[in-house]
Order: C-alpha cells, then sequence, then structure tokens
C-alpha cells in the first residue's frame, strides 16, 4: 500500500524519476565496469604471478675474439676461426649486490659427472653413432706423411673394457690416418708402433659422403684441473698428438699419463651428467618449456631447499634403464665441469632419427696428478620424475644426453679437488629468478656498480609486456571506478535532496494523517530505493556486457599470448581462464551502490522525520 | 461523545536565542457537537495549542484528557489516524495524489479495502461539496477553496470525530470561506463533530458555539461568550 503510493508518487515526476534513473544508471555502469575490470585485473595479476617467472641469464662479455688458423688438409689452406677471449673470469660473486632483489640465485651451476658402466647410456643398436675420442696404437701399412688419408692397421685399443664393446673399431681393422689439421705433420714409419687419440673426421673431402671414413689424432691434454678460484692447480700437460711407442714406453711418466688418460677417457662414455640447481625452472629448457617432467612429479621446492636426494631423469634414458619414478639410481659423482652445460659435453642425440652421432668428450679427464678423478660424492637418488625433451629445440639451450637433474643443496661433499674445467658465466650455466615486472629496476641497480663485463638477458615469458598492459587495465578500471564513485554520490546527494529533503511536508502530513515515522520513511523511500534498484541493474548489465567485450579482447586474446607457453604451461593458461573473476563482481559492486544510497537516504530521511510536523505544518512561528 | 477536557495546560519551545512559553496554563473543555473558535495574534499561540489538541506534540505541563484518557497515555499516531484530525490554513494536501487519493489516504492507513475507500471517498467529497469531475484533479488544479474542502473531506475520512481546524478560511475569499465554514458547523451540529477552529476573522469566530481569545500563551473567554 505504502510502496505502492510511493511509487505512484515518484512516477508522477516522470522528468525527475527518469532523469535520476538514467543518471544513476550510468554511474552503475562505471561503478560495476569499473569493479569487474578492476577485479578481473588483480585476479590476473594474482594468477601471473603464479604462473609467470623471470628469471635472467648471464654471459661474460669476452675481452677480444682471438683469431686462429687452422690447416685444412682437404683444402691446402688455413681456416680461419674466431673464438671469445677473456682476459681474466668474472667470479659469480659481483651478482652479489646491493637491492639485486634475487627471488632466487644467482647460480652459477657446474655439472657432475656420475660414473655408471652398467647404465645403457644410448640404444645399443647404434654403436656405430658413437663418435668419441679413444687412444689407440696404429702401424702404418706403409712409410708415409699422413697429409692425406694413408691405411693404417690399429695395434690395439687402449682403456676398453673387454665386457663391454663400445667402440666402433677394434684391433686389426685397418683404417685411414690423416693429420688433418697439423700443416707439417710428422712422417711415419712402417712397422713402428705410434700412438695416438683418435676420433672420426667424417670423409677427407666433406662433399664425398660415399668415401671412406678418415681418423684424425686429436691434441691431447691431459689435464686441466682447476682450484675453486678457477685457477690451474698445475700446467696442463700436453703431450705431443702422435706419440711413438718404444720399448719400455709405458714405463715412463709420459706412457703411464697415456694409459691413465685411455681409461678415464673411456669412462667418460660411461658418464651420466648430472646437474645440479636450486629449482627446475632456472633451467633453461624447462623454463622455455621444451623440457617438461611428462611422469611422476617435479622436484619441490621444499626439496630443492632442503637438499633431498631426489632427481629427474630423461625419457631417453629412463626407457633404456627401465627406470619409473620412485626408482632408485645411484650417483658417483667423480667430477665437476665449472665451465660448460651437458649440452656442450654430452649433447643431446635426438634417439628417433638415423642421423646424427654421440659426439662426447669430456674433454681432460685427469686430475693434476695425472690420475682419474676420485669419485667425492656416491649417493642413491629417487627418482621423482621423467622429463621430455621436445625434438628439434635450440640444440644450444638443449638439456644434454642422459641428464639427471638434481637439487644443488643434496650435493653436500666438495667438489674442490674435482674440477675439471671452469670458464666464464654463460647463458647455460648461471640463472637467477628476480619478481616479475623488476627487469628495470634489477638493470639500474646492476649499471649503479659500474661492472661492464656481464651481459644479462631476461625471460619473463613477455610478463613485461602482459603486465604494462595490466597496468592500463588497472588505470582504467580505476577510472571508471573514480568516475562512478564520484557521479553516484553526487547523484545519490542530489537526488536524496530532491526526493527526500524537499518532501519534508509530505513527511509532515502523513505524521499528521497518522503514519508512524517508519510508514512516512517507507513511503519516502521505497519508490526511490526501487528507482535506484532499477537503475543499479540496468547499468550492471550493461556494465557485465561492456567488461566482457573489453576484458575478452584485452586480457584473453592480447595479454594471454599462449605462444609463450608451451609444454606444460598451456596448462596453467587453461586454469588461468578458469580463475578469472566470475560474474559475481557486478551484482557485488550494484549492491555496494545500492547499500550506500540507502544509507544515504536514510540519513536524509532522518532528517525529515526529526523534524516536528508541528513546526512545518504552520503550528510553530518561529 | 468526545470530550477534550485541558487542565492547566502549558508548552514551550526552543528557538535559537530563546525559549517561547507558547501555551500558559489554559484550562477549557471541548464537547461534541459544538464549534469552538480561539482567536488571536499572530505568534499568541493558538496554532501550538490546536498541535497540542492535535496530539502532534505533548504538554509540558498540565492535563490534556480525551475522553477522560490523558494524551500522554494515547498512541498519539493512533490518535491523529482515527480520533482526531487537522484543516490547515494552507490545506497541506499531498500534490502528487489526485483529490480522491488523497481523501482516500487515511482510509488506507485505517486498513478500509479499496471498493469501500472510494465508495466513502466520493460520499466525502460529496459532503463538502465537491463535484464528481473534480475528483480525478491534483491540487494545484483546484481553487483555494476547493483544496480546503478537499483537506475537510480527507480530515472526515480519517473517520475521527474531533476536527481540528487551523486558519481554515486565511486563504480563501469571503465566499469560499464562508461555505468552508458553513461545512464546520453543519459537520458539528448535525453530525456531531466536535470542531475547534483556530481563525484570526471574528466574523468566523462570531459563528461558533464558543469563542475564546488567546493573548501571550494565555486562553480566555471573548468578550459576551458564556461559559461553555
Amino acid at each position: 500500500m505504502i510502496f505502492g503510493k510511493s511509487l505512484k508518487q515518484l512516477f508522477r515526476t516522470p522528468v525527475t524519476a527518469a532523469l535520476f534513473m538514467v543518471l544513476f544508471a550510468i554511474a552503475a555502469f562505471f561503478v560495476c565496469t569499473g569493479t569487474i575490470i578492476w577485479a578481473r585485473n588483480q585476479a590476473a595479476i594474482k594468477t601471473y604471478e603464479n604462473v609467470f617467472m623471470t628469471i635472467g641469464t648471464v654471459r661474460q662479455r669476452p675481452t677480444s675474439m682471438e683469431i686462429t688458423e687452422r690447416w685444412d688438409a682437404f683444402t691446402k689452406d688455413y681456416i680461419r676461426k674466431s673464438a671469445p677471449s677473456y682476459s681474466s673470469i668474472v667470479p659469480p660473486s659481483v651478482l652479489d649486490f646491493d637491492r639485486a632483489g634475487y627471488m632466487l640465485g644467482p647460480e652459477k651451476r657446474p655439472f657432475y659427472g656420475a660414473w655408471r658402466p652398467d647404465l645403457c647410456l644410448w640404444p645399443e643398436d647404434t654403436h656405430y653413432r658413437l663418435n668419441v675420442p679413444f687412444v689407440v696404437e696404429v702401424m702404418p701399412l706403409e712409410d708415409c706423411v699422413p697429409d692425406s688419408p694413408v691405411q693404417v692397421q690399429i695395434k690395439s685399443v687402449l682403456g676398453k673394457s673387454p665386457e663391454y664393446a663400445l667402440l666402433p673399431i677394434k684391433a686389426g681393422d685397418v683404417v685411414f690416418l690423416c693429420d688433418h689439421y697439423n700443416d707439417n705433420p710428422q712422417r711415419l714409419y712402417a712397422g713402428k708402433t705410434y700412438l695416438m687419440c683418435l676420433r672420426s673426421n667424417g670423409t677427407h673431402d666433406p662433399q664425398d659422403v660415399y668415401g671412406p671414413v678418415e681418423y684424425v689424432p686429436q691434441a691431447v691434454t691431459f689435464s686441466t684441473q682447476y682450484r675453486p678460484d678457477g685457477t690451474l692447480t698445475e700446467d696442463k700437460i700436453t703431450p705431443p698428438a702422435i706419440q711413438e711407442v718404444i720399448d719400455g714406453f709405458y714405463e715412463t711418466e709420459d706412457g703411464r699419463h697415456w694409459l691413465e688418460y685411455a681409461g678415464a677417457i673411456y669412462n667418460s662414455y660411461q658418464t651420466v651428467p648430472v646437474l645440479p640447481t636450486n629449482r627446475t625452472q632456472l633451467l633453461l629448457p624447462f623454463y622455455n618449456g621444451t623440457a617438461y617432467v611428462s611422469r611422476g612429479e617435479d622436484i619441490t621446492s621444499e626439496e630443492y631447499e632442503t637438499g633431498e636426494r631426489v632427481c629427474l631423469v630423461s625419457e631417453n634414458f629412463a626407457k633404456l634403464n627401465n627406470i619409473t619414478p620412485g626408482d632408485t639410481l645411484r650417483l658417483p659423482l667423480y667430477f665437476a665441469d665449472y665451465q660448460n652445460a651437458p649440452n656442450d659435453r654430452f649433447p643431446e642425440v635426438d634417439h628417433t632419427t638415423i642421423g646424427g652421432a654421440f659426439e662426447w668428450n669430456i674433454g681432460s679427464p685427469l686430475n693434476a696428478d695425472g690420475e682419474p678423478y676420485p669419485v667425492f660424492s656416491d649417493h642413491d637418488y629417487t627418482v621423482k620424475g621423467i622429463y621430455s625433451n621436445m625434438p628439434g629445440t635450440d640444440a644450444a639451450y638443449a638439456m644434454g644426453a642422459n641428464t639427471v637433474v638434481i637439487p644443488a643443496a643434496s650435493v653436500r661433499e666438495s667438489d674442490a679437488d674435482n674440477i675439471l674445467a671452469y670458464g666464464s658465466m654463460k647463458d647455460t650455466t648461471t640463472t637467477f629468478q628476480i619478481p616479475n615486472g623488476t627487469i628495470e629496476t634489477f638493470m639500474k641497480n646492476w649499471l649503479l656498480q659500474g661492472n661492464a663485463e656481464l651481459d644479462f638477458t631476461f625471460h619473463d615469458r613477455g610478463y613485461t609486456q602482459l603486465h604494462s598492459g595490466l597496468e592500463n587495465m588497472k588505470r582504467i578500471s580505476v577510472l571508471f571506478l573514480a568516475i562512478g564513485s564520484a557521479m553516484s554520490l553526487a547523484l545519490v546527494f542530489f537526488f536524496c535532496h530532491v526526493f527526500i529533503s524537499k518532501n519534508k511536508m509530505r513527511t509532515a502530513i502523513e505524521r499528521m494523517l497518522g503514519y508512524t515515522r517508519k510508514q512516512c520513511a517507507a513511503s519516502l523511500l521505497s519508490g526511490f530505493l526501487l528507482a535506484a534498484v532499477l537503475a543499479v541493474a540496468v547499468g550492471a548489465a550493461a556494465g557485465i556486457y561492456a567488461e566482457k567485450q573489453i576484458a575478452n579482447k584485452l586480457i584473453s586474446q592480447q595479454y594471454y599470448d599462449t605462444s609463450f607457453t608451451v609444454g606444460p604451461l598451456g596448462g596453467d593458461g587453461v586454469a588461468l581462464k578458469e580463475r578469472t573473476p566470475s560474474g559475481l563482481y557486478s551484482p557485488a559492486a550494484g549492491l555496494a551502490l545500492l547499500l550506500t544510497t540507502t544509507l544515504v537516504s536514510v540519513v536524509f530521511m532522518r532528517g525529515n522525520v526529526k523534524e516536528e510536523p508541528l513546526k512545518l505544518l504552520g503550528g510553530r512561528k518561529e | 461523545m468526545e470530550k477534550i477536557t485541558v487542565r492547566q495546560v502549558s508548552y514551550s519551545y526552543r528557538t535559537k536565542y530563546q525559549t517561547v512559553h507558547a501555551v500558559k496554563d489554559v484550562t477549557c473543555t471541548f464537547e461534541a457537537g459544538k464549534v469552538y473558535a480561539i482567536m488571536g495574534e499572530s505568534g499568541s499561540g493558538k496554532s501550538t495549542f490546536l498541535s497540542l489538541l492535535a496530539g502532534l506534540d505533548l504538554p509540558d505541563g498540565g492535563d490534556l484528557m480525551v475522553d477522560g484518557t490523558d494524551i500522554r497515555e494515547k498512541d498519539r499516531d493512533d490518535y491523529r489516524k482515527s480520533e482526531a484530525s487537522v484543516v490547515y490554513q494552507a490545506f497541506h494536501l499531498l500534490p502528487l495524489l489526485t483529490v480522491e487519493e488523497n481523501v482516500m489516504l487515511p482510509m488506507e492507513m485505517n486498513g478500509v479495502p479499496k471498493a469501500e475507500r472510494k465508495k466513502r471517498a466520493t460520499e466525502f467529497l460529496k459532503k463538502v461539496g465537491l463535484p464528481k469531475e473534480a475528483h480525478r484533479k491534483f491540487p494545484k488544479m483546484m481553487s483555494g477553496g476547493e483544496q480546503q474542502r478537499v483537506a475537510i473531506a480527507r480530515s472526515l475520512a480519517a473517520g475521527g470525530r474531533i476536527l481540528l481546524a487551523d486558519e481554515p478560511t486565511g486563504n480563501l475569499d469571503t465566499e469560499n470561506g464562508q461555505n468552508v465554514v458553513n461545512i464546520l458547523l453543519e459537520l458539528a451540529h448535525k453530525e456531531g463533530y466536535l470542531v475547534v477552529l483556530v481563525t484570526h476573522n471574528p466574523d468566523v469566530a462570531a459563528q461558533a458555539d464558543v469563542a475564546y481569545r488567546m493573548k501571550d500563551g494565555v486562553l480566555a473567554l471573548t468578550d459576551g461568550m458564556r461559559v461553555p
């Protein structure tokens, strides 16, 4: 009854009522749209913070490029090659500077070698693809200068395990020998025995793919042991590439070195590269999504922090050795390489294709004493997950064949006496994590250090671009909210004045007729509030529609580009969409607006009912 | 049989600068079937006194008894709804309701069914001499006299038997004013209403059964009037 009368009276001032409803609907539109955009934006920021990760990689700038000339026996000319040269190695400690704000790291990862002759490291039927250096004794079939392929007979293969013939060459084989890269090869004599480290070089003429394979003597360095500070322990021991074997040679120091070298280099092909890190995502292949845990689970942050003895193994490695998550893997670590990533020494080979060779080479496998490195850590690790490597990815950033990932903190023993190589920081070895959106701040603070020797590359999966988009959205939402709120408040106050304060007399008359204060309030407010509800409903509906148009275009399509998310992150992309806020925000904003309106109108109404009817109706002249 | 007994009633209120003693020790009695006039200058307290009779406020002192019940003990909203209604000089009709809706409003408050409300509203409007074609008009479309008649009809519609009129002819010309007075006299004398009217106009007061004069909050019978 009162409600009907209230509405009737409201709509008998149709222009004012319509003006109120239209303006209030517009204000509600702004408030609701702003709220949804803001809420969606906040949710997106929160989600992106979890999904996105900003990592930096570090590379030491070369002091200069060193040009080297190398003889090519086929073209009979020198081939020039340039290689980066460093006057000194910048230690990773320079990265510990004020206000760096790391979330993780920086870590300059070594990789370890775990000797496991009992494991299968490549398919057994593809031994012919193993192209590694090996030490042999050869006998020329005739006197010759090996400046082009000459036939020699393999007298023996040194260091080779009799139980497990890895190499595609055996004693008695006649092969072509060419000192391909020596502009002045030494003369070899028939009947004499020569010791050398050979490696297949393909055909002498690279174009002649059907020609015979030639073997080339390798330059040998027995030892390159480093101290933890990056200095060499002893001078490198470098024997001649071709060593004549005379009676009693193996009893000499050089001879003993050759024998140790042969054994150690052979053992290196039975070595599993082990990569310690502080987070799986700090490894670029995992970060880029070209490697991802396909079975089992990833190593958790807690396991990384506490140094649990858990590991991730590659799919090929797991397949070759019938390993499943939960199995135990023994890792007797015997060397640490602080110069290379596993893929530099154990390049990944696609097992599924015919081409390609297993070209593994750990360099100088002996320590400064000319002996094989002893095992410094030997523990069982539980296989937590098996990771897949996407084929056809950038080889420079591949994981490396058979690489086992472990928490860095799980290696508690010192590797100080087992450092086989030490080099400058590289993209593939040095990584850190910083909070999303802080690349500029990081670089600003780094530049304050005045160090110009390092280059940084940041990877954020497009977060910076996304973040700037989100900031724009935030600004839009705040603008909408500010306009909407200011407009709403102004309208509420103005129309409360029009519909309530200016109707004091109506309240007094109704009081005079016997309405209670509550009934008077209901009489004035119900129509006004219903009009507000209708206006807010229209504004909120328009807000939902507009927000869908804006947000779907801006957030879902532009900002969240799935090209940044291959592998497992694609899943997060889907989850991200699901986590965007529901349509409840618009009604919630509308409700808040209505509550504010109700509150303000009630305050105005209190002013009306507080006024004594006696005074208003003319009973008292003040 | 409505009867209002006023004994030593006083009322004061505060303005920004002073306390105004609007009604001082007023004692009188109002009975049904009679018209009482209260005359006085502006600010003499007559309208305030009428508001006290209407239950719009309570006396500071003294007793105001309606049919033997102290007005303080009554639900004053109910009292105004069903016992006493007021007619003002400014009519105080709700401008956004039609004449008929204005008259029906008090009946709505008393829970009278819609059809009955409509029927009775027509009767009351007829009683105050308003033609049917005026029923759907808005107050602003009518003359002052017509509006005052609507206000009287609305008072009657409330169902109370006490009619309090504050300068009911103040905004009307002589002819319309007399018509309104006639209506009030008729309501008292023929239908037994208790009518109290406040007026400046001695001609109007002269037609009342009892006329009081109020000065500085004090009520006294006018010369030549007998004690009621």
